[in-house]
């Protein structure tokens, strides 16, 4: 068989939350006054019903009715086996994808829009407002509004809202509003338009005014919804990884070797692969992966980190990675090292050394991308390629060390809004992002003649 | 020359598709965007760029560790409380002032 489908009926009745079962858990965040985040303080932008998923120490959630019926539009989401693109590599090794990308907004976004949509009707509120890039997640609410009957409005980065028309189009078939920001409609929005009025805008500017929208509304009925990072988010995607289970014992499979998922703000990867870290902590053997680029990574080489080489700050600034070097800042280190964007769970399991980071440049993913469309047929959105191009990476390795191994990863989305970066790959116009040595050192000199910053 | 490397693009991962470099030095109007280093470390001598062309206080800001997403969401919800009050009271304001224009008409 090529592909493992559940029916509705299976569709897993509760989420799981990885934060019940870590062994050493995370601290509560503490907020700008040193004491810790309340639900109080976060009520302005999330209704209560999202803010105990946020918190809780439960480790099973269950899943509404209402929403699993939902759901059940996308879901359960089929489990292929990639036979073809095995037999290209000649590899022992069986892998398999979950497809996300079956979803109407193309990704596994609406995992959580559905539910945090549901969650907020119940609440009594009418309107939620969220921020967007280039729009996968802002679909993914719009849709998922479209479905529970709320207002949407979607806060596009201007510089996105004119390179990607396609996504905001598809906001506003499903009745969302999406405007370009910074807009007119905030005082975040109107104060930088003031002072920048090019502006192409930012995601800190967006976020900036989608809260503001939900906080200023003297109704009180909007909220506003984040569609990556927070714990909730992150328990709702779980679905993914509970399916791919029931798909794998429908395989035959009594065990998985490998679990692989790209990770931008963790939520696809931590939705498939939670489940299995469970599996880990209980002892199984499974090297679990999130996969980034080299071109910007943070869980493989931790943010660049500048510190002075003393504490009272009489050395210059000292650039340095925070992780895979000797010396780690004293600040850094008293904070905690967070990485930038990425899910505060998956930081954690991270460090707990629990998943095994891989960064992968860019050229190397595209031609992953490409042949997995030429073997599987699938086109995959650039994140995705990171993905599979971890999975060939095991499927080759399976060949050479002559295993049998059971290789997972997420599909967490189509390519098909995104063809332009095919496009320059076909074009030989990709480069693995590195400047040839004379051109450094031609900026080199450049620079010389500055004077540096004094501190 | 801080446009010297303007042209570049990569694939902004929180945007979600290509930009230049002229973005991520100038994304929220001055301000360059804080992964910059962590974006462009591979193509460019970005330490020395970021030295030259940055303040200090630039560069600290790129250089702290991000604050947790909630600790930020928690800001953001009391900077724009403070805004909206801040309005409202400018609002008072300017409808008294016309309340007091139009009664001395």
């Amino acid at each position: 068989m090529t592909k493992f489908t559940l029916t509705d009926k299976d569709i897993p009745r509760q989420w799981y939350n990885l934060g019940a079962d870590l062994p050493k858990p995370m601290l509560p965040p503490l907020g700008p006054d040193g004491k810790p985040i309340t639900p109080e303080m976060l009520a302005p932008v999330f209704p209560m019903n999202l803010i105990e998923q946020e918190v809780t120490t439960q480790r099973w959630v269950d899943i509404p009715e209402e929403v699993l019926e939902l759901y059940s539009i996308y879901r359960p989401t089929p489990l292929y086996r990639a036979r073809r693109l095995e037999k290209f590599l000649g590899t022992p090794a069986r892998i398999y994808f979950k497809n996300e990308g079956v979803s109407p907004a193309g990704s596994h976004k609406p995992n959580t829009a559905i539910p945090q949509a549901w969650y907020n009707k119940q609440f009594g509120i009418k309107r939620l407002t969220t921020e967007t890039g280039a729009g996968q997640w802002g679909s993914a609410l719009a849709f998922a509004c479209s479905l529970i009957g709320l207002e949407c409005k979607v806060f596009m980065v201007r510089i996105s809202y004119d390179q990607k028309p396609f996504r905001r189009l598809m906001m506003e078939t499903w009745g969302g509003k999406c405007v370009p920001s910074p807009s007119k409609e905030t005082e975040a929005g109107r104060r930088i338009l003031a002072e920048h009025p090019d502006t192409p805008g930012s995601l800190g500017i967006a976020i900036s005014e989608a809260i503001e929208a939900a906080v200023t509304d003297p109704t009180g009925k909007t909220r506003y919804s984040l569609g990556s990072v927070l714990n909730h988010v992150m328990l709702h995607q779980t679905v993914i990884g509970l399916e791919a289970k029931k798909q794998l014992e429908l395989a035959g499979e009594k065990k998985v070797d490998v679990v692989i998922g790209c990770a931008g703000g963790g939520s696809n990867f931590a939705g498939l692969s939670f489940p299995f870290v469970l599996d880990k902590i209980n002892g199984a053997q499974i090297d679990i992966i999130p996969v980034e680029p080299t071109s910007c990574p943070t869980l493989t080489r931790g943010p660049f980190v500048y510190d002075h080489g003393d504490t009272a700050k009489m050395t210059p600034l000292l650039p340095m990675y925070s992780l895979g070097h000797d010396f780690v800042p004293a600040p850094i280190h008293a904070g905690g090292l967070r990485y930038h964007g990425m899910a505060p769970l998956v930081s954690h399991a991270t460090k707990l050394g629990l998943l095994s980071p891989l960064a992968l440049p860019q050229l190397e993913c595209f031609e992953a991308a490409i042949t997995f469309a030429r073997t599987e047929g699938f086109i995959s959105a650039p994140e995705t390629s990171h993905a599979i191009a971890a999975a060939i990476r095991e499927a080759k390795k399976a060949k050479e060390e002559g295993k049998e191994k059971v290789i997972l990863f997420n599909w967490s989305g189509h390519g098909l809004m995104d063809l332009r970066g095919y496009e320059q790959y076909m074009a030989g116009q990709l480069s693995n992002y590195s400047l040839p040595q004379e051109e450094i050192d031609r900026a080199m000199e450049v620079l010389k003649s500055y004077p540096a910053a004094v501190v | 020359m801080i446009d010297q490397f303007d042209e570049l693009e990569t694939r902004c991962p929180m945007l979600g598709h290509s930009v230049k470099f002229y973005y991520c030095r100038t994304t929220s109007g001055d301000e360059p965007c804080r992964r910059l280093p962590d974006c462009w470390f591979e193509r460019i001598p970005v330490h020395d760029y970021i030295r030259t062309f940055f303040s200090v206080e630039q560069q600290e800001r790129f250089f702290q560790p991000p604050p947790p997403k909630l600790v930020t969401l928690v800001e953001l919800i009391e900077r724009a409380k403070q805004s909206a009050a801040s309005s409202e009271r400018n609002g008072d304001r300017s409808q008294a002032g016309s309340a007091q224009t139009s009664t001395a008409g």
